[in-house]
């Protein structure tokens, strides 16, 4: 039997139990939509229903709405007819906004600036972290990873399930309507003219159906094409089809090469389909035997499709039950592996995005709040201002309701005028930053193609207007409409700045921005500082005037480590007698690339603790300029030379951290050590410690690495790095004609200069840090606002009193010195507050960057030292203008 | 001037689909006749309403049935004309026959 959508039955229950025959309705309803569920699907029966629902929510409002409208209208409009006494309302209200022209552009401008940038990081968060993927219902999709008990480091569900486990988890399951895996499949597709280096992924038969898709030509693959394989087929993208086969419509059964092999091309992807992370071709899975027995190589990643009705705790449940099944059955390869299910978003999203989007946002509140204290702040000032036309109102009969409504129509009319104004600014500061991202890294951002102005953020952020609006001016209306008339009228409008209690709150909203300031720029000058420090500090090598080229070699036309090491050594050669060119070497990964190897190594003297248990490394292969084209120092032993070949003793460099792990205070050259699984199990002396370099901002930092001779163990990777002795990026184009003349069919990865390959690694954590500084600037810049309008406002209500003062024999100076002393003071005890704060988000803070952010004292220091003096200048001008008051004037105005 | 009180148009529309469904007269089908015979579209709410109203007349009276899990656990009530019920009925039926009565060749379609 088929059940009403949970939603809208609650709605249904909430508006039967305030209608009579509310019951029947819903007892009805539910037995229509079975009988429509049966006759016409579940999809017409759900949609019928929510249209019955909104009907029935309109009756029950219409009811609800008659009895408390009418006592919300008899409060605000009594005896008027609403509508018109609104629109009346809103005129009185224009007026008013234009008597103070100042005052209102004050307040929409501060008012625009927080809603702007609480609408672009809303933006962000929205494409980036709430629906980044734009999949047919992506909610009932989960993501299966394998993780190890033991290990504490954050999980990256991405690439962590064996093959064989995967197997046995689609043939037990019960809750996922399908489960499918994929794998990261790097290809050199030729085919059409040039060849390129394309991203794709193998799949398994489950992948397409199970993310619901048509193809826009041809087919998907299916349980045919990944058994009893290799097949060679592949559905290629519609942007690969449209470019490079000019969207052919005879496309599919053509041949295409890729790795050097013939591919037949079985279908074409929908539009705009690119997931995984911006592939371009998919190709069946190998599901050959020896891939079904495979429990040791974690490299697939495992997506499923919910079934009807189950949801991801059912899923979690099942799961445990099945990996435990799994476990006992082959205990030796799954002893400490479990699998884990998350949520589709949450597992496909880089891990820190919705941490650190989130703390821009709150960022971004943060700053919202502290302008809102200005408005505040102003409409205090004013309201006081105001004292007499509406002690006056008050005084001919006007009804408190009534000035309040009139107050609050005002502030809807501010948000009103803001709201443009901060879609603008976000729309603005949107497109400058997605200008600043490197077209290479998108498609590894889900969703940075939808960050912009929509619907949902125009709604989003009118109805913060609109609260915000509200907020900020409900103290002020009821400080405002209470004005003792009597006294007011009689006084002509003058009291000793504007009361005590109407003092205390403006101080008090000064002393809060202050406060609310510490942490944010503590904030900001954390991410800043990181920032700075990986994008522009040492890195361990000289990234300045080198220019790298990456090549993969394939296993068709490359099988024989001769053969590749001829290729690597016919690159540098060439790449050395190009002009202008001091030192070219290869390796197999640059440092700041997008990816990494690691090797187990075994130390002799010591026992070999068995895989999962040995030391780890970073490997690299690196031709013996390596070092000198990088401008990595030796601290000790020597570089590779020439005469390291396959032939002589096996050698390495150790980095410092390597050898600092290894032998702790003892040297490491002479030492001997080998790695884990390989073939050749000769040992290799250390013959040289290389310094430490930052090999990635966020986890390998000054890591243990080790370097091999190239000629020992040639890769089918391929990094040629070129120092320039001048501009690295005039050398580009004739690198790339080198590859070309060594091996016409071998594509370029990329060709890129050093700075910019650190510059697209560390974008992410500049722009966060640009974010933080705009924030935080903005912060700083309200709360002086802030100060200098309080100061000025109390030093232009006291100048009676000042008179008086300077009359008995104050000096100018004595009066400067008390009012810098009163801003100095707000300043300081809204500072201590921050404070705390302040040193709880460090904690969280360290967490979110991935402890890039080093807790440093003196950066708190000085941002208490800044805050305050910044609070000392803005009293300034209102501090000489309180001295310049003439007491003759100020007590003649009386 | 007949004993039994004057029913309206709709009324006297919900007590037909009422008489029409028998012994299985509760809210669904009623609905289902009325819009299949009636060919108008009638508001969910102004049907129960004026089943409200006739039985507050006396002109209907009402039992409730088991609940019931396909209602999500909520009972059927079902409808029965009371002896005033038909009386209206057939009085508010024979004042339409008598003002009709002569206009036929007007009022039947061709």
């Amino acid at each position: 039997m088929s059940r009403p959508p949970r939603l809208a039955a609650r709605v249904v229950r909430w508006c039967a139990a305030r209608l009579s025959w509310g019951e029947t309705a819903f007892g009805d309803l539910a037995e229509e939509h079975a009988d429509l569920a049966a006759r016409r699907g579940a999809l017409f029966s759900d949609l019928w229903y929510w249209g019955q629902t909104l009907l029935l929510s309109a009756a029950a409002t219409r009811r609800l709405g008659s009895e408390s409208l009418e006592v919300a209208r008899t409060f605000f409009f009594p005896g008027d007819r609403p509508m018109t006494a609104l629109l009346n309302e809103i005129r009185v209200a224009g007026r008013a906004l234009r008597r103070y022209p100042l005052v209102t552009a004050a307040i929409v401008l501060t008012l625009a600036l927080g809603l702007g940038v609480n609408a672009a990081a809303f933006s962000m968060l929205d494409a980036l972290v709430l629906r980044p993927f734009s999949l047919p219902e992506v909610d009932r999709l989960a993501v299966v990873s394998e993780w190890s008990e033991d290990n504490s480091s954050p999980h990256d569900p991405d690439e962590s399930v064996a093959p064989a486990n995967f197997v046995d988890w689609r043939s037990q399951t019960q809750v996922f309507e399908h489960l499918a895996a994929f794998a990261w499949w790097q290809v050199n597709f030729s085919g059409g003219d040039e060849p390129e280096r394309v991203l794709g992924f193998r799949v398994s038969a489950d992948f397409f159906p199970m993310l619901k898709l048509t193809p826009s030509l041809g087919r998907f693959i299916g349980e045919a094409d990944t058994t009893g394989g290799p097949h060679r087929v592949v559905v290629i993208g519609y942007g690969l089809w449209q470019r490079r086969f000019g969207a052919r419509q005879d496309i599919v059964g053509q041949t295409v090469k890729i790795d050097g092999q013939y591919y037949d091309v079985i279908g074409v992807a929908p539009e705009r389909f690119d997931f995984p992370t911006g592939a371009a071709v998919w190709g069946p899975l190998d599901a050959g035997p020896a891939a079904l027995q495979d429990r040791r190589n974690r490299f697939l990643t495992v997506l499923g499709r919910l079934a009807a009705g189950r949801t991801l705790d059912d899923a979690r449940a099942e799961m445990k039950v099945i990996g435990d099944r799994v476990r006992k059955e082959h205990p030796v390869d799954n002893e400490r592996f479990s699998p884990h299910v998350l949520s589709f978003t949450t597992g496909m999203i880089d891990p820190g995005m919705e941490q650190i989007l989130g703390m821009i946002q709150i960022g971004a509140l943060l700053v919202l709040v502290i302008g809102g204290a200005n408005i505040a702040n102003l409409l205090l000032a004013r309201g006081w201002d105001r004292r007499r036309e509406i002690a006056l109102r008050l005084a001919i009969g006007a009804g408190r309701a009534r000035l309040l409504r009139q107050l609050l129509v005002e502030s809807a009319v501010l948000a009103a005028l803001a709201v443009p104004v901060s879609l603008t600014f976000a729309w603005g500061s949107l497109r400058l930053l997605k200008s600043t991202m490197p077209a290479r890294i998108l498609p590894f951002v889900p969703g940075w193609a939808d960050i912009g102005i929509d619907g949902r953020l125009m709604l989003v952020i009118s109805v913060t207007a609109l609260l915000a609006s509200v907020l900020f001016s409900i103290v002020p209306a009821l400080q405002a409409s209470k004005p003792n008339v009597v006294t007011t009228l009689r006084e002509g409008g003058r009291n000793v700045a504007g009361g005590r209690s109407g003092r205390v709150v403006r101080s008090a909203l000064v002393v809060g921005q202050m406060a609310v300031a510490v942490p944010l720029l503590v904030a900001t000058g954390f991410t800043g500082s990181a920032a700075r420090e990986f994008a522009l500090g040492p890195q361990g090598y000289d990234p300045e005037g080198v220019i790298t080229m990456r090549t993969v070699l394939v296993d068709a036309t490359h099988h024989e480590a001769a053969d590749r090491r001829r290729f690597a050594e016919q690159l540098i050669d060439g790449a050395s007698r190009l002009p202008g060119v001091e030192a070219a070497a290869t390796t197999t990964f640059v440092p700041s690339g997008d990816s990494n190897s690691t090797r187990e190594l075994v130390v002799d003297g010591r026992p070999d603790e068995g895989s999962g248990r040995r030391p780890t490394a970073a490997y690299r292969a690196v031709s013996s300029r390596y070092f000198e084209t990088m401008r990595i120092p030796l601290s000790e032993g020597r570089a590779f030379e020439t005469t390291d070949t396959g032939d002589t003793q096996p050698v390495a460099v150790v980095s410092q951290a390597l050898a600092h792990r290894l032998w702790p205070g003892e040297h490491a050259v002479g030492r001997r050590l080998r790695i884990g699984d390989a073939d050749d199990k000769r040992w290799i002396t250390v013959v040289g410690v290389a310094g430490n370099i930052i090999d990635d901002w966020f986890s390998r930092r000054n890591g243990p690495m080790l370097y091999i001779p190239m000629p020992q163990r040639p890769s089918y990777i391929v990094n040629l790095v070129v120092r320039a002795g001048g501009d690295p990026t005039a050398l580009s184009g004739e690198v790339r004609q080198l590859l070309k003349s060594i091996d016409p069919s071998q594509p370029p990865v990329y060709v890129m200069t050093m700075k910019g390959m650190l510059h697209e690694r560390t974008v992410g954590l500049q722009m966060i840090g640009a974010m933080m500084g705009v924030l935080g600037a903005l912060a700083v810049v309200l709360a002086a606002i802030g100060l200098y309008s309080l100061m000025a406002y109390h030093v232009s209500q006291r100048r009676h009193e000042i008179g008086v003062r300077m009359a008995l024999g104050a000096s100018r100076a004595t009066v400067i010195r008390q009012t810098i002393r009163r801003a100095w003071w707000l300043a300081c005890v809204g500072v201590v507050i921050g404070l705390v704060p302040a040193w709880l988000l460090t904690g969280v803070l360290r967490g979110v960057l991935f402890n890039v952010v080093s807790v440093r004292p003196e950066l708190f220091g000085a941002i208490v030292v800044a805050l305050i003096g910044i609070a000392v200048v803005a009293s300034l001008v209102p501090a000489r203008q309180a001295s310049r008051v003439d007491p003759a004037v100020a007590l003649r105005s009386e | 001037m007949p004993g039994a009180p004057y029913v309206g148009e709709l009324e006297q529309l919900v007590l037909l689909a009422i008489l029409q469904c028998g012994e299985d007269a509760y809210t669904v089908p009623i609905r289902r006749v009325l819009a299949d015979r009636s060919q108008r579209r009638l508001a969910r709410g102004a049907v129960y309403t004026s089943l409200e109203r006739l039985e507050a007349k006396g002109l209907l009276s009402s039992r409730l049935g088991e609940p019931l899990a396909i209602r999500g656990g909520r009972a059927r009530r079902y409808f029965s004309l009371t002896a005033a019920g038909l009386d209206a009925l057939r009085d508010a039926r024979q004042a339409v026959m008598n003002l009709s009565r002569g206009l036929e060749g007007l009022l039947d379609k061709p």
